[in-house]
Parts: C-alpha cells; structure tokens; sequence
C-alpha cells in the first residue's frame, strides 16, 4: 500500500476487503476455519432439523391419554367376639396383603359383618339386632388420602346390616379410568407410579353395643357378639394409551 | 437447598448493572473529551460506552424480572405473581427491548474498529441509521413475537464473527510471517473484542463444536415459557459453530504466537478458557441424561454442583469478563486520552471500581461453594482493596504510558481513508442512541399499559 494510496479520501469496500484477505497464508488459515464452521454447522443443523427439534416439540406438546388400571384385589378377613359395650381396634398390616410386582395400594375397603344369627334364630326368635359402631382410625401409622371427601371413615348400624367404609389411599384413585393431559406416555404415567402410599398398619376400631329382650329371653342372655371384619385392598397397575 | 442455589444464579446481577452503567458513563464522559484520537479509535469507543451503559440498563430490568420471580405465587389480587405475569410485563419487555438495542449497536462496532471497512466520510451518519432503524424494527418485533426469535435477532453479532476473524488472522500472520510492525495491536485488539464480545459464549467453544449443546436446546424448547421457533433455533445451531471454530480460530493463532514470540497474558485469558470449554464439554456429557431428560422422559433438576459450576463461568464471564475487557480494551488501545484534563481522576476511578469490584464478587461468589465466614471473606476483601490502592498507581502508570493505537497500526501498514468527523456527529450520535433507549422503554411501558399479550 502506497503512501498516496492510503491519503485517498474515500476507499471502495473492494479495496478494503482486499486489504484484509492481502496475505495468502492467512487465507488459508482463514479457508480452513470457514471449514471446519461449515463442517459443524451442517451437522448440528442438520441433526437439530431432522430429529432434535421434532423429538423436542414432541415433548413439549401435550396429548390426551386414557390411563387404565388394571386392578388385583387382595383380601383379608378376621372375625372375634366382641362383649358388650366393648370397644376393640383390630389392626390389619398392609404388607400381608398379596399383589403382583409393580402394584400400588388404590384404595381399602373395609366391611364390617355382624354374627348372621344376631337376628333371631330358633333357640331365641325374638332377639335384636346389637349395635355396632365401626371406623376406621388415623393414627399416622397408614399413608393414605385421609382428606379425600368421598372416604367413608365410620359407620353405624343396629340393623344387622354390613358396615361399608372405604379409604383412598392412592392419590386422585378412584378405580375408573380416567383422562389425562401428558407430552408422553411416561409423563402420563408419572402421577401413577409414586411408591409409598397404602404403606403401614391399617387400624379398624369397632364398638358393640348388645341390645336383648331380657325378660321375654327364654333360653339365652345375649351379651356378646362374633363380628367378621373383612378388608379387600384395591392395588392397581396404570396404562396409558393415547387417545389423539 | 435447590431454591437458594438458583438464588445464587443472579447474586451477580445488581452488581454487573451498577457497574456497567457507572463504567459505561465515565467512558462516555472519557471519550468526548478524548478529540485527539482516530476517528474510528473514537466511534468504537463512543460505540463500546454506550453499550456498556444499554448493557447495565438491560441487567437492570433483569434484576428486577429475579427479584419478582422469588416472589412467584405470592400477591394478592391484581398483584399476585404468576411467571406469566412477569413474562408478559414491562420488565420482560424492557429487558427485551434493551437487548435489541444492544445487538443493533455492537453489529456496527467490527465494521469500525479495528480495521474500518467504512471508510466513507459519513460513517458516522450511516451507522446512526443503522442502528437506529434496526432497534426501530427490532424492538417492537421481538416483543410481538414472544422473543421466539432470538436466534435471529442474535445473527445481529454474527457480524464480529465474520469480520473479527479474518482481520485477526491478517495481522497475526503479517506480524509472525512478515514481520509486521505494530500488527500486534491489531490482532490482540481483534482477539480481545472477540473474547468481549462473545466471552460467554466461548466457554462452551468444544461442546459447541462437537454439537453437543444442542441438547440444551432441546430441554429449553420444552421448558421455556415461550419456546424459540424452529427458524430461530435452526439459525442458532449455525451460531454454535461459529461460536466454536472462531474460539478455535483465537487459540490455534495464540498459542503459535505463544510459541514463537513467548508467553503473555492474552494467551493466558485465551488458554483459560480453552480449558473452560474442555470441563464445560465434560461437565455436559456427565450431565447429559439431566439435559436430555426433558426432551426422553420429564424433566429433572440440575445437579447442585452443575449449578455452582455454572455460577462461576458463565455468570462470572458475562457480568465480570465483558466490563472487565471492554474497559481494558478503552483505557489501553488508545480509544480515550487518560491524560486529558480532568481525565485522569475518572481513569483512576474506573481502573479501582473495576478491580474492587471484581474481587468483592469473586468472593462472593467462592462463598456460594465454600463456607467461608464473612469475617475471612471481609478480611480478604480488605487485603484486596489495599493490594489494590498500592498497585492503583502502577497500573495506572501503564494504562497510560503502555498503550498501543490499533488504529495507527492499521494507517501505517494497510492504509485508511483519510477521514475527518466534526464532533457534531458523535454528539448526534449520542443523542440517537438516548433516542433509541428511551424509543425502548417507552414500547415496554406502553405495551404493558395496552397488555398486547393478555
């Protein structure tokens, strides 16, 4: 570049960029970095715009799913003799409750049964049907929905009718199928896979309460009663299948 | 435990503002008085202030967007803050219309600076346009479409990436092959802007390159708020690239100049953060099932360490490294005249405030990780500043006697137009540049008070 060269007042950007690209070794240099930035950014364009973007999309949208459950029930029946105006709790432990591998504790169903004779038999046709009251205790010992508002805790009957109680144990389980909003089948099945719930000791505290005809009893005096508690434990298996 | 280290994330951010804004107008105060200079020497410093301060503004809108995101779910009524509250808000869109702003500027600032490939006398003119006809665009865009274009609008740098890189190989070669006097200014100016520029990114150069931060990518179109639109994110897997081959680029010609000419404190930074990107790569693979989970399965919260790790590079050289090299780059190629009357007190402060600065939040920083007491961390900030106010004339000293003129390298070896800016034209430039920030908060308040996004 001559003196009078570089007094000039304008310069056209052909000169200037010649300047820059003056030295042949720098071009070289200069040829071989442009390649190895075409080299990469073909492959991570070509990688994002074939499979990555559209994987990554895929995930970020979501799709409808029916979870289904496929239930196994586990039961377990215990029957004692309660004496009048005794109170008892009968504990039941949830790990003797038999289900396959990969099962979660639903829910627990809890029946209650008094003695099938309580109504009346032939050595006492005129006896009554005693009183009993049934709940199904929180003490903190079985991870459970306690709050759930369709539980039924207690129950009472002086009718010789079962006592039904029900507890949720499995969040959001209620053994229908239901709908669910997920980006893929493992987010779908995420909410349906937590471990721990339906863990523990199950604490059913019955109370009976004889009621008898004393005078008119000709042979007996009912003060005792043999109460069934049985307790059939949901557990569940969730599947998901994409509905769109 | 995961909630205070995303605190930690942007412990940096109200100081990088502060420091940004108050460096950037002491710069701004240097540069007018500095009318002895090159008039590109002048216009990029002129350009590098600016930015500064549009930079420190921009971290002031995101300081505020953290502090309203740590109160996420509180409120009450009109003012109960829910993340999309804050994402469609005047902070997100100032934030927004700031960064626009910044990116319109710093596309200029390589056509300019080191080697002008404007050489017409109404550079200063045609650059104003620019920059102001972008932001004009730009800022109303990005907030229209939900910032699902920042890819695109970050093709605004790719400008340093193209320019920067051939005129640093240029010089480097005229310099060790030629023998080029004063061809080192150049090529270490070039290299430094590109480390300022681009430092953030330059840390992940390997993962970059081998194309595996675009795992990233993939997690961030499925958590961010607003993903980036397949146009804008296809156009950031070419930006990766150049991020990566032009850091390459940097290293391999350092690292050859290492070895012939010795040692120096460029190829220090430079090899630093080559060894930063090698970790970052490996930190990326031992993390990779975290980074790809959201995309396979759902997704799963960052390692703690991971986190830290991040803390102290990227955050650490976007809000410490780009002020620190910017104002190297000001006070030692000769951009302003340190010795001018009255300059050399603003000088002082700016070389201290920065030092001290730096040390206080690098201590901070190491606090994040080890649980140091603030009584040793107060001590060790004491011994920084004394270290520091005995240094301060020394290094003060060799701002201004030791600094090299790229731009007069640039005359000497290549030739430049012959050009003359009245100060007029900077001044107008200064002006539309409060033009253009104040063009951006006042879209960010008025689009907020119509709620185009509600």
């Amino acid at each position: 570049m001559s003196s009078q060269e570089a007094e000039k007042v304008e310069w056209s950007l052909a000169d200037i960029v010649g300047e820059i690209f003056s030295i042949r070794e720098s071009n070289i240099a200069a040829s071989i970095a442009v390649a190895v930035i075409l080299i990469s950014g073909g492959s991570n364009l070509f990688g994002w715009t074939q499979t990555e973007y559209a994987q990554a999309k895929e995930a970020a949208t979501d799709d409808q799913w029916l979870i289904e459950f496929n239930i196994s029930v586990s039961t377990m029946v215990k029957e004692e003799t309660w004496q009048d105006e005794e109170k008892k709790v009968i504990e039941f432990y949830m790990d003797e409750f038999v289900f396959p591998d990969g099962y979660y504790i639903g829910a627990v169903k809890v029946i209650v049964k008094p003695d099938a004779d309580s109504n009346g038999t032939t050595l006492d046709p005129i006896a009554q049907c005693d009183s009993i009251g049934a709940n199904i205790r929180n003490d903190g010992e079985l991870a459970a929905q306690w709050d759930f508002e369709d539980n039924v805790l207690s129950g009472q009957d002086s009718s010789c009718e079962w006592i039904v109680l029900s507890l949720q144990t499995y969040p959001g389980y209620e053994g229908d199928d239901v709908n669910s909003s997920a980006a893929n089948e493992f987010q779908a099945l995420l909410p349906w896979s937590e471990s721990g719930w339906g863990e523990g000791v199950l604490a059913v505290e019955v109370e009976l309460d004889v009621n008898t005809v004393e005078e008119l009893g000709p042979v007996t005096q009912d003060d005792d009663e043999d109460i069934t508690i049985e307790v059939e434990v949901s557990g569940f298996i969730a599947s998901a299948m994409l509905i769109n | 435990m995961a909630d205070e280290l995303y605190e930690s994330l942007n412990e940096l951010l109200p100081v990088a503002s502060v420091v940004h804004i108050a460096l950037g107008v002491m710069a701004l105060v240097l540069v007018h008085r500095s009318s002895d200079r090159e008039w590109n020497e002048r216009f990029a410093g002129l350009l590098i202030s600016w930015m500064m301060v549009i930079l420190g503004m921009q971290y002031v809108f995101s300081t505020l967007i953290d502090y309203r995101i740590e109160q996420l779910g509180t409120g009450s009524g009109s003012g109960f803050f829910t993340y999309e509250s804050i994402f469609y808000s005047w902070m997100t869109y100032g934030q927004s219309a700031l960064e626009s702003a910044f990116y319109a500027s710093i596309a200029i600032l390589p056509l300019i600076y080191p080697y002008p490939l404007i050489q017409k006398k109404n550079v200063v003119k045609i650059c104003t346009i620019f920059v102001l006809s972008v932001a004009l665009v730009l800022v109303p865009i990005d907030i229209f479409t939900e910032f699902s274009f920042r890819g695109v609008k970050y093709m605004l740098i790719w400008s340093g990436y193209i320019v920067w890189t051939p005129v640093y190989l240029r010089f480097l070669f005229g310099e060790l092959l030629y023998e080029e006097e004063g061809a080192r200014a150049v090529s270490s100016v070039t290299a430094l802007l590109m480390l300022g520029a681009y430092g953030q990114s330059y840390i992940f150069w390997l993962q970059n390159l081998t194309g595996v931060s675009t795992v990233y990518f993939g997690r961030w179109v499925v958590e961010d708020f607003v993903a980036q639109s397949f146009l804008s994110s296809s156009v950031s897997m070419v930006q990766l690239a150049l991020t990566g081959g032009t850091f390459l680029v940097i290293f391999l010609g350092e690292s050859w100049r290492a070895m012939s000419r010795g040692f120096n404190t460029l190829n220090a930074v430079v090899s630093l953060v080559f060894v930063v990107g090698v970790l970052w790569y490996l930190l990326t693979l031992v993390n990779y099932g975290d980074a790809e989970s959201c995309v396979l399965t759902a997704c799963q919260a960052w390692d703690e360490n991971f986190v830290d790790w991040y803390v102290f590079t990227f955050q650490v050289a976007r809000f410490l490294g780009v002020p620190l090299i910017f104002m190297f780059i000001l006070l030692n190629y000769n951009m302003v005249d340190s010795n001018a009357e009255g300059s050399k007190m603003i000088t002082r402060i700016m070389v201290l405030l920065l030092l001290l600065v730096a040390t206080s939040s690098l201590i901070e920083m190491i606090q994040i990780i080890l649980p140091i007491p603030e009584m040793i961390t107060s001590a060790l900030f004491a011994g920084g500043v004394v270290v520091f106010i005995g240094w301060e004339e020394r290094i003060m000293d060799q701002i201004i006697t030791e600094t090299s003129s790229a731009a007069e390298s640039v005359k000497e070896l290549v030739g430049v137009a012959d050009i003359r800016i009245q100060d007029g034209e900077y001044r107008f430039f200064s002006m539309a540049m409060v033009a253009m920030v104040c063009y951006a908060l006042l879209i960010a308040v008025l689009f907020h008070s119509m709620g185009i996004h509600s």
